[in-house]
């Protein structure tokens, strides 16, 4: 299932398409220098500029870095991290980044880690003098996909988290007796103990030997979406697959809740 | 919650007539308290070589086994048999099992369908020919006078007057999404073979959720493994094709020819081989897991006796079922 749109490719095509020297892409999230060790120096631009995940990026945002979206207008008006400012990298002039405080850390960001605006953005950061600029490679679409609160016209309200409900959970060596006081018409889920889904257990199993593991009658792979699709592209999608419910997941499978089809009912 | 349910399974291409009728006797003997029955016009394989008239064998069990509830796993509506026929048949089958029946519907195969002359229909003309079918069979069932003039079916002053006190439930067969949203829509249950939890999520977002969910489970129960895979292999390769091609080849001999590209480690993953009840029971936890309501147990070959005496041995217990747990689909006390 497509869980986000790609953005219009006008907003890439639109772009400079010079890179800094020294600027290797690196689709990982781990953070670490890019260029250390390869004899760049900071003042080339680029060297000095570190790539860091979601978490890190909340850490930093948390300490006042300033947060700011390289996408067009359009793109960071439909949605953007709390409290970013907006930046087209098209616009970016050394007189436009001096609405950024030089003595903040900043942190780029852009569409997805496909999308390399990020990354040119921070490295032209670096060139203009920022002494501390970090790129948010994986971008919004990391962000959005964890479920974690955003700002813009298609807002949370619009999103299919806003429709999710508690799931209840165990563990795949919990037996059919445990859930019985938990499951009713829908299923649910087993988890590992960091919340990540290993799979369903329908209600029907209710059926079988209370001894029963759950690791053994339990649905590996069910059907499941990133919080940040929208509640009518996933009403559509559930409607073409024949689906009730679906899981909502993050990027690195844990669990945040369950949609009903009927539950997407009404304007998102 | 109630128990697992679990129903045998006898299949017409196997079994001569009598000896249906004694395996479903001796099946209610050992505690089965409901059987699915396949309607065939030919066997699947000149080796099975048989395939009785299934009404006339329900007719026979519904004596031989009073008390047995039977449904048919399944019919087809639209070539072989004149949907006023289908009706007639169930209906009378129901009287005389006291209720204790339910009609299994599907989309027909080639092999007994398309002997009258008439051209063989792609899938989708063939589900939309039932779904015209269906809610005329349960007019029929019902006693009401029918006329219709459809696209598949014309009736004019249909009527059936020997009908059962309340309309047998039609339950339909469902391998992929759109015979499961049709069975949802239109049916009170769904029939299957493969443990596939898309199909049963499918036909529960068409309306099918708290309706019945039947499977059919092929094993080969046997002393010991190499027997059991042979006995597979000589009663049911087919098992090993891919299901398109068990609708749309026209003969035995044909399906034999397809069945000997057929390797034994396909038939042994499609048909549950050996002695170990281990197997079977994963087998039927598989189905149960997908959201499967009830399990027909069919053993494949001549030795219903052992496998009987295998259920009751190893397999009920191993399952921590009780054979008198399975309510009736007909909602008719024994």
């Amino acid at each position: 299932m497509r869980v986000i749109p790609r953005p219009r490719r006008r907003a890439r095509e639109r772009t400079p398409s010079w890179r800094p020297p020294g600027a290797i892409a690196d689709q990982t999230d781990g953070s670490h220098r890019r260029g250390a060790g390869r004899g760049l120096v900071a003042a080339d631009g680029g060297a000095e500029v570190e790539t860091i995940d979601t978490e890190h990026v909340q850490q930093l945002a948390r300490k006042g870095a300033q947060l700011v979206e390289v996408l067009p207008k359009e793109a960071y008006d439909r949605e953007h991290l709390p409290g970013a400012v907006n930046l087209a990298l098209v616009d970016m002039t050394p007189d436009a980044v001096s609405v950024l405080d030089r003595d903040r850390p900043v942190i780029t960001y852009c569409y997805d880690h496909e999308c390399d605006l990020s990354s040119r953005a921070a490295r032209w950061l670096d060139v203009l003098g920022f002494r501390e600029v970090y790129d948010y490679m994986n971008s919004k679409v990391a962000w959005l996909g964890y479920g974690l609160a955003f700002e813009g016209t298609d807002g949370p309200a619009t999103r299919a988290l806003a429709r999710a409900e508690q799931v209840p959970t165990h563990g795949p060596d919990d037996t059919v007796a445990d859930i019985a006081a938990t499951i009713g018409e829908w299923p649910v889920a087993v988890v590992t103990s960091d919340r990540v889904v290993v799979g369903v257990v329908r209600p029907e199993v209710r059926s079988l030997a209370p001894t029963t593991l759950l690791r053994d009658v339990l649905q590996p792979g069910p059907p499941s979406v990133r919080p940040s699709i929208s509640i009518r592209e996933l009403a559509g999608s559930m409607d073409d697959d024949g689906q009730r419910w679906v899981l909502v997941t993050r990027p690195d499978g844990a669990l945040l809740g369950l949609v009903r089809r009927s539950a997407l009912e009404g304007d998102g | 919650m109630a128990g697992l349910e679990l129903g045998y399974f006898l299949s017409s291409e196997e079994h001569a007539p009598s000896k249906l009728v004694a395996n479903a006797a001796a099946a209610h003997q050992a505690g089965f308290r409901s059987a699915m029955i396949s309607d065939h016009l030919r066997a699947w394989t000149p080796a099975q070589g048989n395939a009785s008239f299934v009404w006339g064998v329900i007719g026979a069990i519904s004596q031989a086994a009073p008390g047995l509830e039977v449904g048919t796993g399944v019919s087809a509506a639209v070539r072989r048999i004149h949907p006023v026929t289908l009706a007639h048949a169930a209906a009378t089958a129901s009287l005389l099992l006291g209720g204790r029946f339910f009609l299994g519907l599907g989309t027909g195969e080639r092999l007994n369908e398309q002997v009258t002359g008439e051209r063989w229909p792609r899938a989708g003309e063939r589900r939309e020919a039932l779904e015209e079918t269906l809610p005329l069979l349960r007019d029929l069932l019902s006693g009401r006078t029918v006329n219709h003039r459809g696209r598949h079916v014309t009736l004019e002053r249909a009527r059936l007057d020997s009908v059962p006190g309340s309309v047998p439930p039609i339950l339909v067969a469902a391998s992929g999404k759109r015979a499961a949203r049709l069975a949802g829509e239109l049916a009170d249950g769904m029939i299957g073979v493969a443990p596939d939890a898309s199909v049963v999520e499918a036909f529960e977002a068409a309306g099918g959720s708290g309706k019945p969910r039947f499977a059919q489970l092929k094993v080969s129960w046997a002393a010991d493994r190499e027997e059991a895979v042979a006995t597979a292999r000589h009663w049911f390769p087919t098992e090993g094709l891919p299901p398109q091609l068990l609708s749309e080849l026209a003969t035995p001999a044909e399906l034999a020819a397809a069945a000997e590209l057929v390797d034994d480690d396909r038939i042994a993953r499609a048909i549950v081989c050996g002695p170990d009840v281990g197997p079977v029971v994963a087998a039927v936890h598989r189905l149960v897991a997908t959201g499967f309501t009830r399990v027909y147990l069919h053993q494949v070959g001549p030795d219903q006796a052992g496998f009987l005496g295998f259920v009751r041995r190893e397999l009920v217990p191993a399952l921590g079922a009780d054979l008198s747990d399975t309510p009736l689909a007909s909602g008719r006390p024994a």
